[in-house]
């Protein structure tokens, strides 16, 4: 037995080691466990190397314009794999190695191993032992979810995780799920050299966000001559001589070197060990303070599959910490942004078209295209638009998509604006510096309230 | 009261003297007659007694200070005591911002320290001060619905610390008596429903639609029950009310009639060991349904403070997950709103029944040719008539009715 | 509608309750022939004859005295004291006699005695001729205290104290006597304990009653530009005092301005004040409870020092905008 503390994070990933921070900074004695790399999926597995990755690809996509801007390049660029790859590392072992510089500077024990839950009070940490606890912090995180489908175990299906860790390009790649994973690592082989295939089971790809993203995208890929069969569902994977082939369920059959599942991630579960907390569907329930069924166990983050992106892990890891330390409260879920990184940037926060014109009985959009945007004419990027979605009587903003260069960056401005129930005219009449591609927000609100006066009047 | 220790007038013409030195400290007890003090006259150094009992409380002049006679050099008393002066050295030093009756009332209500706002020109808060402050502390949306139903945001309650949002001015908009409310909006207004409404909306319509439900209505006499309830709560420390007794004899009837506690599992019945039941609690969010769990092995105290736990934690939004759920039967109480005196209750799949009380209601009977009057209690039991028929279904509100008309056996 | 004037109004209720009742008297000084030194009995003598319409020596603890007696023997008396200074004469009959009786005698006599006064100010009639003494009868237990604004108040309030069986002090302020009014014809009554709104307001309510109420309402008036809305509620009744309707102007305007002619110290006021200061309206309060009321002086003889000392619709309207901010 050793040192008791208040508190015991399992997973070190944005959940994990923001609740491990917090508890730290408000006083408790917090104990972070974590069996492999701090950082979790997010910083090793997921979002910051897919970053890096897609920076490398835009990068080679801009070269390709910079002849019509007057930079004449007399042998193409061409990409260096084992370079790329070293550089991504780089990039993750930086921050991940930030992360343990954060948790070192407020004290907090890291204890390395694989944690299981024994009691409400009890963790047993592999090759370190037990740790009572006043509060436990399930950060277990998720993994990629896999499809029961024959052949899926082949070693030629690669996760995402795996598929970071290529050194070559492959020649073809088949990206099994249209999903948000999906299209931007689609984007990444595609800008590398790859013949890239997307399919997707549903009508069409990102069918979780709004409309007008899903159809940019698919233009954008489609132009950049990636193969896009969306409606498809999949019989099976077979093993082929230079690689495998999908066996589609109306009898079709697609071929390449490698494919990619990303069809989705799923909690991991593994720490819970038979501690009785309750999962359903595959997820920890959770009440609204991070709660778990057992009294002082809460379980923020992807391991309770409320909102499966890193930031909203950062706001429920807080919460839970909050909760564990005697301060209830709740998780604010409400203006999650999320967005779809590559070129261009999708973002969306608050309802899509379909979800409010379902709930409101009356709605009004605002549509500003960055073709009328000076800084992106100036700078030649003007692919995209600013769609806003208002209920009129008030101006309530109930959506945001953007698509297009810094959509990642502007979407902050709106989740911002709506958290803290500004409506359309204040959004309109906000002085926005000039020029610069924020203004699109200014004017999308503005024509959702029928006042734009940088779009041709009607 | 606590006593003074002046300086002495020790002769005609001394009009001050000095403190050569304290015998005691601050906190010391003394005993009257016993020195406390030496004290340099215009003749020469003289103890100073104590004049009463107690404990030195405060020295209020120190060693070398030269005093006016008669003043004050410090305080005996209890323990504990606070003297006369330092008591409005503490006054002065804690001021409150000076506020009108109404500006306090519009700060109470609306969660606010008046401390936090600044005061202004003229130093006292009015009502208009205070409503500014919360105008300001709404959201612009808040605002604007606010406005456009001619409702002051200034006036909204809202959650205590924070800005009055959206929500807190629909919920006011939606509470707003016709009478109160602009006589000339005809307007149809949408009011959301909340989460917990929807949920429950659509598990009543699936229960409605699909269970072949029938409803049995009975009237116990409960006259008794009423009286032992009374006498348990005239000896007790906990409040019984009438509706933990009505669960306990359910508990029981249900003991007594497996098939009643049960559950629907596709051809078959599943009757369940244990007898969990659903108390409904009305919140303001919608309808709980909070499961009190093993109902007939709790003894009535317990039963009690358990049920009030569940209810309180209903409406306060801090019920665990499983706490709503695992019911085997549901009780569900219309009488205490006045009102209506019975009701066909909605079955909470998948279980087979539910109970529901409904008024008490006085009626005049005649018991060997003299009119008495009893007391009745209006009850009635939903159930899945595919699961009970109707001996089966009668048999168990003939239990509850029976526990009712025999309190005692409710106790045992 | 028909206008007449208060002291007709007053007439008129007297008459036509004697013609009504007989066992109606009416007793007083000079109020015969002469027709009442104020004129308000004028035409009285000549249709009721001297058995109803008595003139009395100058005697007011007489005059009371007789009142008392004769109400306690089944008959209903209405007597004049000329001027309401003139009480603190009789003040034994009005104070131990009038007010105690019903009370001291188990209720085997009733005392339905009218007392009816010329009061206040503004004639230049000085110190013993010109006091407003109304709070010293509130503050009498078994006493009634009236004192309409208005022909139309007057009429129907002093037909409710002749038809009462208990002892009621009327207080007419003597500059009303001219004031003319719409009056409606017959036989009406206005109950005891019901305050009339004279002005509804929103930001202050003005409690007031007697000749200042018409000078409340010019200065609601005046302050209307400003913005201020001011309610001006017409006690009108003092003992019983419509409680009810003080609290409630009081809560829904948050400022209470008291207005009254009768000194400031120990005047009614002081009482209204109480009442909304320990009722509900006091957490509706968003400003001290203030009076303006006549000075703490003897009426001057100097007719414009005797203007001074009572509230002028400036002061008023001043007091008023002191309190709205």
């Amino acid at each position: 037995m050793m040192k008791e503390y208040d508190l015991v994070v399992v997973g070190g990933g944005p959940a994990g080691y923001i609740a491990a921070l917090h508890g730290a900074l408000h006083g408790a004695s917090v104990a972070l466990v974590e069996s492999g790399e701090l950082g979790g999926t997010c910083l090793n597995r997921g979002c910051i190397p897919t970053k890096a990755w897609l920076q490398t690809a835009e990068a080679l996509l801009e070269t390709r314009d910079w002849a019509s801007r007057g930079i004449v390049l007399d042998t193409p660029p061409r990409l260096d794999m084992k370079a790329a790859l070293a550089s991504k590392d780089r990039a993750v072992r930086r921050l991940t190695g930030g992360v343990k510089t954060l948790l070192d500077s407020r004290k907090v024990d890291i204890l390395r191993g694989r944690a299981v839950l024994k009691g409400p009070r009890l963790v047993d940490v592999e090759g370190v032992g037990l740790v009572t606890t006043g509060a436990v912090i399930l950060a277990g995180g998720s993994i990629s979810a896999r499809l029961p489908i024959p052949g899926v175990d082949s070693k030629r299906v690669l996760l995402s995780e795996d598929i970071l860790a290529l050194d070559k390009v492959p020649a073809s790649l088949l990206v099994i799920g249209g999903g948000v994973i999906g299209v931007e690592i689609a984007q990444i082989f595609s800008a590398f050299g790859s013949a890239v295939t997307i399919i997707e089971l549903e009508q069409r790809l990102l069918p979780a966000m709004d409309e007008g993203l899903s159809t940019i995208a698919a233009e954008t890929l489609a132009r950049r001559g990636v193969n896009i069969r969306t409606g498809v569902s999949i019989a099976g994977i077979a093993e082929t001589k230079e690689g495998l082939a999908l066996l589609l369920a109306d009898g079709g059959r697609i071929e390449a070197e490698l494919a990619l599942l990303s069809v989705g991630r799923r909690p991991d579960l593994s720490c819970l060990g038979d501690s009785g907390v309750k999962v359903e569907k595959g997820r920890v329930v959770t009440d609204e303070f991070m709660e778990t069924n057992l009294k002082g166990v809460f379980a923020p983050g992807d391991i309770n599959g409320r909102k499966m992106l890193a930031h909203a892990a950062f706001a429920m890891g807080e919460a839970a910490a909050d909760s564990a330390l005697g301060k209830p409260r709740r998780a604010e879920l409400d203006y999650v942004p999320s967005v779809v990184y590559g070129k261009p940037e999708l973002a969306s926060v608050g309802r899509s078209e379909a979800e409010a014109r379902a709930a409101y009985d009356r709605v009004e959009l605002g549509v500003f295209p960055f073709a009328a945007n000076g800084r992106a004419v100036a700078s030649g990027d003007t692919e995209g638009f600013v769609k806003i979605i208002i209920e009129p009587r008030h101006g309530e903003i109930l959506g945001v998509h953007i698509a297009g260069a810094g959509a990642s960056e502007l979407i902050n401005e709106a989740a911002a604006l709506m958290r803290l129930e500004a409506t359309a005219h204040e959004l309109a009449d906000t002085m926005h510096a000039h020029p610069s591609r924020s203004e699109a927000l200014m004017e999308a609100a503005a024509a959702a309230l029928g006042r734009c006066l940088h779009l041709p009047g009607k | 009261m606590a006593s003074s220790v002046i300086m002495p007038k020790a002769g005609m013409a001394m009009e001050e003297g000095v403190i050569v030195a304290w015998l005691k400290k601050e906190g010391d007890a003394v005993v009257r007659g016993e020195p406390i003090a030496e004290i340099e006259t215009d003749k020469a150094v003289m103890e100073l007694e104590a004049e009463a009992d107690g404990v030195l409380l405060t020295i209020t002049r120190g060693v070398g200070e030269k005093v006016p006679v008669t003043e004050v050099i410090a305080w005996i008393g209890k323990s504990g005591e606070i003297p006369p002066a330092t008591a409005t050295a503490t006054a002065k030093a804690a001021t409150t911002a000076a506020a009108t009756p109404a500006a306090r009332r519009i700060a109470v209500e609306a969660g606010i320290e008046l401390a936090s706002l600044l005061p202004p020109p003229g130093g006292v808060l009015h009502a208009d001060d205070v409503r500014r402050h919360i105008r300001k502390d709404a959201t612009p949306l808040a605002s604007r619905i606010a406005e456009a139903a001619a409702m002051d945001p200034g006036s909204v309650p809202r959650q205590e610390g924070s800005r009055t949002h959206k929500a807190d001015v629909e919920a006011a908009l939606s509470s707003r008596t016709p009478s109160s409310g602009d006589p000339q909006s005809t307007e149809d207004r949408r009011i959301p429903l909340t989460a917990i409404q929807r949920i429950t909306g659509e598990r009543l319509a699936r229960s409605h639609a699909e269970i072949p439900s029938v409803t049995l209505f009975a009237l116990a006499d409960a006259t008794r029950f009423l009286a032992v309830r009374k006498e348990l709560n005239d000896e007790g420390s906990i409040r019984i009310s009438v509706n933990d007794l009505v669960i306990r004899a359910c508990a029981k009837a249900l003991l007594a009639n497996p098939r009643a506690n049960a559950v629907i599992d596709g051809d078959g019945l599943i009757l369940k060991g244990g007898i969990h039941i659903g108390v409904a609690v009305a919140t303001d969010t919608g309808l709980l349904v909070p499961t009190l769990r093993d109902a007939a092995r709790l003894s009535l105290p317990d039963l009690s403070l358990r049920v009030k736990d569940l209810a309180g934690r209903a409406r306060a939004r801090r019920l665990r997950p499983e706490e709503l759920e695992g019911g085997t039967f549901t009780i569900s109480n219309i009488g205490m709103y006045g009102g209506a005196t019975s009701f066909t209750p909605i079955i909470n799949q998948p279980q087979v029944g539910i109970l529901g009380i409904g008024a008490l209601e006085e009626r005049l009977f005649l018991e060997a040719g003299v009119p008495v009057v009893r007391t009745m209690l209006h009850l009635s039991f939903s159930f899945d008539h595919r699961a009970l028929d109707g001996a089966e279904s009668s048999s168990f509100i003939k239990a509850v009715k029976d526990l009712i008309e025999r309190p005692l056996l409710i106790l045992s | 509608m028909r206008e007449i004037s208060y002291a007709e109004a007053i007439r008129e209720a007297l008459s036509e309750e004697m013609r009504r009742d007989d066992s109606i008297v009416f007793l007083g000084e000079d109020i015969g022939v002469y027709g009442g030194a104020f004129g308000v009995s004028k035409g009285m003598y000549a249709e009721f004859g001297g058995e109803r319409v008595r003139n009395t020596p100058i005697s007011e603890t007489a005059i009371v005295g007789c009142g008392v007696g004769a109400a306690m023997v089944g008959l209903r008396p209405v007597v004049e004291i000329m001027f309401s200074d003139f009480l603190a004469v009789a003040m034994d009959q009005v104070v131990n006699q009038a007010a105690k009786a019903r009370y001291q005698f188990g209720g085997q006599f009733k005392v339905p005695l009218v007392i009816r006064t010329p009061s206040g100010s503004g004639t230049g009639a000085a110190e013993q001729h010109s006091q407003s003494l109304e709070a010293w009868f509130v503050h009498t237990p078994g006493m009634k205290v009236i004192a309409p604004s208005t022909p139309a108040d007057a009429k129907g309030l002093l037909k409710t104290a002749i038809r009462d069986d208990n002892p009621v002090l009327f207080l007419e302020q003597k500059l009303l006597y001219r004031v003319k009014g719409e009056v409606p014809d017959g036989d009406y009554t206005i109950p005891f304990g019901k305050a009339a709104c004279r002005r509804e307001g929103r930001d202050i309510t003005l409690i007031t009653y007697g000749r200042m109420v018409a000078r409340c309402l010019e200065a609601a008036d005046s302050v209307k530009v400003e913005g201020i809305e001011a309610e001006v509620l017409d006690l009108r009744s003092l003992a019983p005092m419509d409680k009810e309707a003080i609290v409630s102007s009081a809560k829904k305007c948050g400022r209470v301005l008291i207005v009254h002619e009768a000194c400031l110290t120990g005047g009614v006021g002081a009482e209204i004040a109480a009442i909304v200061a320990d009722s509900e309206a006091f957490f509706h309060l968003d400003a001290p409870i203030r009076r303006c009321c006549g000075s703490d002086s003897p009426v001057p003889y100097n007719r414009t020092l005797e203007e001074s000392i009572v509230p002028g619709i400036p002061l008023i309207a001043d007091a008023i905008r002191s309190l709205c901010r």
